[in-house]
């Protein structure tokens, strides 16, 4: 079945290739959700010069605001209104009562012949009947209307799914599509779902979205890729780029693994991501810092005091410093601007650090669960080798360490330790997990100086 | 052109190939039993310049077929008393009607049958109208040409 794009890739991508034509279709969720943004964006999406959109207004939308507002969306091609693009208020039949809105509206539709038709708000029109039977069958007949011709249709109201379910518009739609808002404390998360879509598959789950100037920005959840057969799996292994830490490891860590550096504040666990990353950038392989810690003043401090260049290192090809504020992230954002840069930059080693702030983000820690392992699961099958640092106090607690989802999720587990022995600091690594590696698992001295770590 | 449009009457037919002016006034039986869809094709066959006659089922639509001697019968299969292909099918093998051109209008995917039916076209529901307009032009074109055809010779 032909399908109606809505204007952003990734919404067409969980939608199965758009809405389907000819289909009927809410937009529900709370104020300020984007309902309306969308339901812009999906007009100015139609290919130019063909039968035109139909934009209706009501009462709770008029006119003339959403003119005003429509004009600062980047998308917004203002030349287009008027041809490819109108505009009509229901605001005056609304008034007369239900037969003089079905008659308005068939007769529009009949005058202008559009493609697609906007109701903006359509709850705003059952808001406003006073008898639920003359709704349903108005309802009915707008829906017979708009099924005999050929024209999709958008319902948008602010309807709240789970507890409207009996409501007749979303009955009889083909299908749903809820934007979420939900108050998270500092953050404001948005979140898209899918409830329904009759003849099509769909992208299940809720998937993360922002609004801008440029329309919704919508981040798919990210989902497992199948697994790599048996032949694939690269055999190559690589220098972690920490002096003594290879010949821990079989000769180095395998292409295509991950490793979850876990230790205290202060053992070294972002240091020796930094070594690993610039190992790479030095074999000629672009690396990637996630970071959600330091920030870039902090991290080009950092690579100052080892006495590298941070203007040398620092920059894409070489080491990109992707920052997102913790308070400002959502996970599948990040893997989102991640797994771009994997594919579209060949980037070939990710320094996750660190997953304690992803882990908090997440807030449900087994989608966190499921989120690593999909992750981990796509650098596995482009090749990429990662290093994922987990903040904690796990020397006397590996049971706790290694029963954790994330850990049973990793390849390979480096442990990093410290300790007082002679009013000294003492830090020490272990290597108590290396998948297809025979390894050492011996606790060896992990000296930082000034030139970098190194393992004794 | 769109998959659910097909065309029986010559190799290369194509909707847009031909744009006759419709013959003002060319009278058009529509069999359809849903009063959107009636409400829809009467509008713009009206306002292409058709005369509509409306019934809504497949007896009917015989028996006004044989009255009117209609250019085009469009008709959904799913129609009660008589279905839209036993219509079809019934036009085709009578002296009388077998001139009129069937135009075979369906929420059902039914090309196929609809050929086996002896049906001169297609469509798929929802109404598109220009893609209703462009195959009634087509067939009128076509049925005219016929009429024209069987003139003897030397009357023309």
């Amino acid at each position: 079945m032909e399908r109606v794009s809505t204007g952003n890739r990734q919404l067409d991508e969980i939608l199965g290739g758009g809405f389907l034509r000819g289909s009927i279709n809410v937009i529900a969720g709370r104020p300020g959700a984007g309902k309306t943004m969308l339901a812009e964006q999906l007009a100015f999406a139609v290919v130019p010069g063909g039968r035109p959109v139909l934009y209706l207004t009501t009462l709770s939308e008029p006119l003339a605001k959403v003119l005003t507002y429509l004009q600062h969306l980047d998308f917004a091609e203002i030349d287009r209104v008027g041809r490819d693009l109108l505009f009509e208020s229901l605001a005056e039949p609304l008034a007369e009562g239900p037969e003089a809105l079905i008659e308005r509206v068939r007769a529009l539709m009949l005058k202008h012949r559009p493609q697609v038709m906007i109701i903006d708000s359509f709850k705003a029109i059952a808001d406003l009947m006073a008898d639920v039977r003359v709704w349903r069958r108005t309802v009915f007949d707008l829906a017979a209307t708009f099924s005999a011709y050929d024209v999709t249709v958008f319902w948008i109201g602010e309807y709240l799914v789970r507890t409207a379910q009996g409501l007749i518009e979303l009955a009889v739609a083909d299908g749903i599509l809820e934007l979420q808002r939900e108050d998270s404390g500092s953050r404001d998360d948005r979140f898209l779902q899918v409830a329904k879509l009759r003849g099509s598959g769909f992208a299940d789950g809720r998937h993360a979205y922002r609004l801008g100037a440029a329309g919704l920005e919508v981040f798919p959840r990210l989902r497992t890729p199948s697994p790599p057969r048996p032949g694939e799996l690269p055999t190559e292994r690589l220098s972690p780029g920490v002096a003594g830490l290879d010949a821990m490891i079989e000769g180095g860590l395998l292409r295509g693994t991950s490793t979850l550096v876990a230790g205290p504040s202060g053992s070294g666990k972002t240091l020796i991501g930094l070594h690993f990353l610039r190992e790479g950038a030095r074999c000629g392989e672009p690396g990637l810092l996630v970071g959600l810690q330091e920030s870039p003043g902090q991290l080009s401090r950092m690579v100052e005091s080892l006495g590298w260049s941070a203007g040398e290192l620092l920059r894409p090809g070489r080491i990109e410093f992707l920052y997102n504020s913790p308070v400002e992230l959502h996970i599948d954002a990040i893997a989102e601007q991640v797994l771009r840069r994997v594919e579209q930059q060949a980037v070939r080693r990710v320094l996750v650090d660190s997953l304690g702030d992803l882990e908090l983000a997440a807030g449900d820690w087994r989608r966190f669960a499921d989120y690593i392992y999909a992750l981990t699961q796509h650098f596995m099958r482009h090749g990429v080798t990662a290093f994922l640092t987990l903040e904690g106090n796990l020397t006397r607690d590996q049971e706790v360490l290694t029963r954790r989802p994330i850990s049973q999720t990793s390849d390979n587990t480096l442990l990093l330790a410290m300790e007082l022995a002679d009013e000294e600091l003492v830090r020490t690594l272990r290597v108590i997990k290396a998948r297809g590696s025979t390894h050492e698992g011996r606790r060896r001295p992990l000296r930082i100086t000034a030139q970098g770590a190194t393992v004794v | 052109m769109r998959d659910q449009c097909f065309w029986m009457l010559g190799a290369a037919a194509s909707l847009w190939e031909h744009v006759p002016s419709p013959s003002q006034g060319a009278m058009i039986l529509v069999v359809e039993r849903d009063p959107h869809v009636q409400m829809l094709e009467r509008y713009f066959l009206e306002q292409a310049g058709y005369s509509v006659e409306l019934v809504d089922n497949g007896r009917a639509a015989l028996a006004r077929a044989r009255e009117l001697r209609p250019c085009i019968l469009i008709s959904e299969i799913l129609v009660p008393e008589l279905d839209g292909l036993a219509v079809c099918r019934a036009i085709k093998a009578t002296q009388e009607t077998r001139h009129i051109a069937v135009l075979i209008f369906s929420i059902l995917s039914a090309e196929g049958r609809a050929r086996e039916a002896g049906a001169d076209a297609f469509l798929r529901k929802p109404l598109d109208d220009a893609l209703l307009i462009g195959s009634v032009e087509t067939l009128l074109h076509r049925y005219e040409k016929a009429e024209e055809d069987e003139r003897p010779s030397g009357t023309r």
